[in-house]
């Protein structure tokens, strides 16, 4: 019984372990890909499409013309 | 740009509400949404828009635009009838559930302590002003969570006159739906022995009170969910307004002589380009506006014309209480377990995020099996730290 509890403990360590680590690399990913954008890059921009309010209506219209 | 740095999933709302649902797993925040996109969110207040020199001025600082999209929603609107400002409680947020649950609670326990029977009969019983989606949906929660929630935690409740009374202008509920669906709400309601009083007004509220065209209802309590109201900013806009603030808008989504400018969601008034029907203030309708503000913008980049706006329904869904709902999809409208089902489903695959979607699953199946939350959780709104972001930039 304590080998099969202290394998199921050593399992659980290890996936937290994996996700930890999955998460670190996705990070680390992230933020080498992001730029932010500064208010220069958005004044010189060829068309600058501004959306007031992140809620339904204006996520689904960024995240459309993103598409 | 938005004020909040999370998009609210309002129709999640009632599950916080009725103590089935963290409040932190009714927002989703925005930069979740930015990872690998090709849009950058600004946290900010809107504080004017010049339509004639193109530009937002924002508690940031002032933003030119070429294409604008107003998105800015609404908030409840109480309208200055005696006494309404000062005791009407709204619900539009998550302060506002938990602000709702929090009375509840008071409210019962407020019953329990005194030996006055008008009294007692007084404060469990909670009025609901509107008869729409908000307020029929308001009325089952408060009952839901009474007796469901609150019953194991206060046994003297199960003597206590508890009743809940949904008042509505209109002649029947939810005047927006087909006829069946609006039968079938108002049948579920008086099964769960929810009183729904169609036709009437409310008038006036004391704090003992709340009038009616019919008459006086003994209660402490009034929610109010009878109309929204377009924010400051929009109202300021030198265009074409209805009564409630929102801009009227071409078949476009667009303000008349203003091509650049598209208004959509609870701010925009829009009419179905083909039947000519307004299109209801909906989070489905807001969305959908949304993607076609999207694409609209996409085919003129591409010198392609956009064709005008259709609101294509794709159903309605009503939670109505314990295992009850309601649900019209196309032309079959059922109530029971089933809309209940489907209610939950629907909701959980709308909402954008993985991680929500699994907290979500694990607090209905935790209040299942536990029990609702029956603990009060007191919030301050103005927090400084709060004002400090959004302070105007000198």
């Amino acid at each position: 019984m304590r080998k099969y509890l202290a394998l199921g403990a050593a399992a659980a360590v290890g996936a937290a372990l994996v996700g930890r680590q999955l998460r670190r690399s996705g990070l680390d990913k992230r933020r080498s890909e992001h730029v932010s954008q500064t208010e220069e890059s958005y004044r010189s921009a060829g068309t600058r499409i501004l959306i007031l309010g992140a809620g339904f209506g204006g996520l689904a219209s960024a995240l459309k013309l993103d598409q | 740009m938005d004020r909040n740095n999370d998009m609210l999933f309002t129709p999640l709302l009632w599950t916080v509400a009725n103590g089935r649902t963290s409040p932190n797993n009714v927002v989703v925040p925005i930069r979740d949404f930015q990872k690998d996109r090709r849009f950058h969110v600004l946290h900010a207040e809107v504080e004017s828009i010049d339509l004639d020199r193109k530009e937002v001025r924002t508690s940031a600082d002032s933003r030119p635009y070429d294409i604008l999209v107003i998105a800015l929603g609404s908030h409840t609107d109480v309208p200055d009838l005696p006494g309404l400002r000062k005791h009407a409680f709204p619900f539009h947020t998550p302060s506002d559930a938990l602000q709702l649950r929090n009375h509840l609670i008071d409210a019962i326990e407020a019953a329990h302590q005194t030996d006055d029977p008008e009294e007692r009969q007084a404060w469990p019983t909670f009025v609901v002003g509107g008869a729409g989606d908000t307020g029929i949906e308001l009325a089952a929660i408060i009952h839901d969570y009474i007796t469901t929630g609150l019953f194991s935690e206060y046994p003297w409740l199960a003597d206590a006159p508890v009743r809940v009374v949904v008042v509505g202008r209109a002649e029947r509920v939810l005047p927006m739906s087909k006829l069946n669906t609006s039968n079938l709400v108002r049948q579920a309601l008086e099964q769960e022995g929810i009183e729904v009083l169609t036709g009437r007004s409310i008038t006036g509220v004391t704090d003992t009170t709340v009038e009616t065209s019919s008459g006086v209802i003994p209660a402490r309590t009034l929610f109010w969910a009878a109309g929204t109201t377009a924010p400051d900013v929009v109202r300021q806009l030198p265009v074409q307004h209805m009564r409630n603030g929102a801009v009227i808008v071409d078949n476009h989504l667009r303000i008349a002589g203003y091509p650049d400018v598209y208004v959509i969601g609870d701010s925009a008034w829009a009419y179905d380009s083909s039947t000519g029907a307004p299109v209801p203030a909906t989070a489905q309708a807001t969305r959908l506006q949304g993607d076609y503000v999207g694409k609209a913008i996409a085919a003129e980049y591409a010198g392609r014309p956009a064709r005008p706006y259709r609101y294509m329904t794709l159903g309605h869904l009503a939670l109505l209480g314990r295992y009850t709902g309601v649900a019209e999809v196309g032309p079959i409208t059922f109530g029971g377990l089933p809309a209940w089902i489907l209610w939950h489903l629907v909701y959980l695959l709308r909402n954008p995020s993985w991680t929500k979607r699994i907290r979500l699953v694990v607090d209905w199946l935790l209040s299942s099996i536990l029990g609702r939350e029956t603990g009060q959780l007191r919030l301050d709104t103005e927090l400084p730290q709060h004002r400090g972001v959004l302070e105007p930039k000198t």
